[in-house]
């Protein structure tokens, strides 16, 4: 009796002794193979158009990176899996001026002697398909923000990561709406000299002839053109249902402008950029009513979010860090960002080939929207666009219809 | 298959933009042919006079038409001061020297304009409007910017023709030296062919700011422009600088019309070719 209550205590004091070696071994374990935080950045290097053509959307778009930055960083940085360390954030940036040269320089340099990890595409498709040519050459993964030209990923390249809805399917809404409003439409597209206007126009052009709209003309002016009013003659003799098309900024506001003047009435007409932004209508004031164009983003949509931060976060960050209000090409490089710490996170990895085939399983919805690409391509699958169009002075979101603002006006007053 | 609607539609386009290209050419092809320097910034001084034009009309409210006078008098004095202050050195040092010097000036004022009005695209919202006759359509403000133009380059004409300081810039052109030796001073006339130079320029801005939307960035394409009229047109030759512009918008729009825009540039450039083909044989 004496020796099991004995034995007993002898048993109890050692199960307490155990299960206290236990705890404590397990928070020493913790403590040993507890993330820590890597001494050295993770370097994202890209170029941006801070002056030439591009340069509206070019710092909208950089606004948005760091803005991303100062989000990630404020959470403590990117957990990779592989090395146990959290990771926080640098951007590694230059101004490419708009122009390809200064991209292949610049690229070459952020790789070879800035040695970053991995790189963002620079803004427009023509600067992001030089610049994917580079990173492709050194097996560097890419996000491919602000440029959707198709020919991007046509070329075979197996580091990129698309995030904009590609070029091609950027009139087809509008399509889409002429066929419900009216029977046989015929379009006129026309459209800059240019890889993502090209891209458009090809994309439009294919799908308006599948859905058995006739196209009546399809034609092409100059990137440097100051005056429109040929092309618009050619299309004026036509009486077409609907002008699809355009470019950037100057050529789209020109556009407008004699289009007006040289009276071409369409029932629809849709550009491609520029009636995002306020400074159209300040260019055209009531000359813009009824223009539609196609968003990547706008803040009114409302995506079921199972990753990042809210609109409503992302608004008021945004707002609080720039005291501006954020444009879809600043949601995106906030997105691309998004896209890019949900890849690390997966893969458990920085190593830019695996990051690369982390993308192909990954399925997320942010603020911006759903993003998934084709696995082979690495072009954009998931993302889904919304059509604007001005009304009095206002920008609404018109189709899709779930999460209009406004309905549509059809057709287009005439000038 | 003729359609007399759209060939005269055509001519009336090509008219009306070929004067913009034209008046906007003239100051290039003075300072050119007087100066013997090449203005690199010249796209960057219309662009920067079409932004004044701009910011006067939002804050003012009133017509940009009334911008001109004030326009061509920023622009003398821009170029006079340019040349008294550095111009003088510049043009005696020897011609990529000057070229370097323009191109300069050039991107620092293209980055200025880019710091004061940023990067957006800018248009003035004036008179977007335009009267038909007999199926053609004529846009208000462009006609309005014909016969603007058409007076300002009269008034330059009878300048250069008229004047004392006219014949006197006319000698230098001609013959610097000869000019110097009958007691010409060569460097007052060289100040002020080059206010009268940027001064022309600066009125080609405001037009061009009445007519078409700009960004920081359009200037180069102007420049090109003006490039090709004062070649086609004859350096230092303002009549034959502004016929040149005028034929550049005819064959641009033309070529867009019954062909494809597409085209338009390369059609101008090889008239350009032909012409100077022409040109140096004649005068071998």
């Amino acid at each position: 009796m004496k020796n099991k209550a004995v034995s007993s205590t002898v048993v109890a004091a050692l199960l307490i002794v155990a299960l206290v070696a236990v705890v404590a071994g397990f928070f020493v374990y913790q403590q040993l193979t507890a993330p820590t935080v890597a001494e050295k950045p993770l370097r994202i290097g890209f170029s941006i158009s801070i002056s030439g053509d591009f340069a509206v959307p070019g710092r909208k778009q950089l606004e948005g990176f760091e803005l991303w930055k100062d989000w990630i960083n404020a959470k403590g940085g990117i957990f990779v899996k592989d090395q146990n360390k959290y990771y926080k954030v640098e951007l590694v940036y230059y101004d490419d001026k708009s122009n390809k040269d200064e991209v292949i320089r610049l690229y070459e340099k952020l790789i070879n002697e800035d040695k970053v990890d991995i790189l963002f595409s620079p803004y427009s498709s023509t600067l992001a398909i030089t610049a994917a040519g580079i990173t492709e050459k050194y097996g560097r993964l890419m996000i491919v923000v602000g440029a959707n030209s198709d020919r991007i990923f046509q070329q075979g390249y197996r580091y990129i990561v698309g995030t904009y809805t590609p070029a091609s399917k950027m009139l087809t809404q509008a399509i889409d709406i002429l066929l419900e409003k009216i029977p046989n439409p015929t379009v006129a597209i026309i459209f800059k000299d240019d890889a993502f206007a090209k891209s458009v126009a090809d994309g439009a052009k294919a799908y308006a002839e599948q859905k058995g709209v006739r196209v009546a003309a399809f034609e092409m002016y100059p990137r440097d053109a100051k005056d429109l009013s040929p092309i618009l003659t050619k299309v004026k003799g036509l009486n077409v249902d609907a002008v699809l098309g355009g470019g950037h900024y100057e050529d789209e506001v020109l556009l407008v402008r004699q289009a007006k003047e040289l009276g071409v009435n369409v029932k629809l007409m849709s550009l491609l950029v520029s009636p995002s932004l306020p400074a159209f209508y300040d260019a055209l004031k009531e000359t813009s009513e009824g223009i539609l164009a196609p968003s990547h983003w706008e803040p009114q949509t409302k995506p079921n979010i199972n990753y990042g931060p809210t609109i409503n976060e992302f608004m008021t960050q945004f707002r609080q860090k720039w005291n501006s209000e954020p444009s879809y090409h600043s949601a995106a490089a906030f997105a691309a960002g998004l896209y890019l710490t949900a890849a690390i996170e997966k893969g458990g990895t920085l190593d830019n080939a695996k990051l690369r085939q982390a993308f192909n399983d990954l399925d997320i919805t942010t603020f911006y929207g759903r993003l998934k690409i084709d696995p082979v391509t690495g072009n954009q699958v998931g993302h889904e666009l919304v059509l604007l169009q001005w009304q009095k002075g206002q920008k609404q979101v018109v189709w899709p219809k779930d999460v209009a603002t406004a309905s549509l006006v059809f057709p287009k007053p005439s000038w | 298959m003729f359609n007399p609607e759209i060939f005269f539609q055509a001519l009336v386009n090509g008219l009306l933009m070929g004067t913009v290209y034209g008046i906007a050419a003239v100051g290039l092809s003075l300072i050119w042919g007087v100066l013997g320097v090449v203005n690199l910034a010249h796209g960057s001084f219309i662009i920067l006079s079409a932004y004044l034009t701009y910011w006067f009309f939002v804050y003012t409210g009133l017509p940009p038409l009334s911008t001109v006078p004030l326009s061509i008098v920023l622009g003398f004095a821009a170029g006079y001061l340019l040349y008294k202050a550095v111009g003088q050195k510049v043009v005696s040092l020897d011609p990529s020297t000057s070229v370097l010097f323009f191109f300069g000036l050039s991107l620092l004022l293209s980055n200025t304009i880019l710091n004061l009005w940023g990067p957006d695209v800018r248009g003035i919202p004036w008179l977007i409007q335009s009267f038909q006759i007999a199926e053609i359509r004529v846009s208000l403000a462009r006609l309005i910017t014909l016969a603007t133009t058409i007076l300002c380059f009269i008034s330059l004409y009878i300048l250069i023709q008229r004047t004392y300081i006219g014949k006197a810039i006319r000698a230098v052109v001609i013959n610097r030296v000869g000019a110097a030796a009958v007691g010409i001073d060569v460097h007052s006339i060289f100040a002020v062919s080059m206010g009268i130079g940027i001064g022309v320029t600066f009125f080609s801005g405001t037009m061009i700011a009445m007519v078409n939307p700009f960004t920081p960035a359009s200037g180069e394409g102007y420049l090109m422009y003006s490039f090709a009229s004062v070649v086609l047109g004859g350096v230092g030759n303002i009549i034959g600088t502004l016929l040149a512009g005028i034929l550049m918008g005819l064959v641009e729009s033309f070529i867009g019309v019954y062909f494809s825009q597409s085209i338009s540039p390369a059609a101008a450039f090889i008239i350009l070719v032909l012409v100077i083909l022409v040109r140096y044989r004649g005068a071998k």
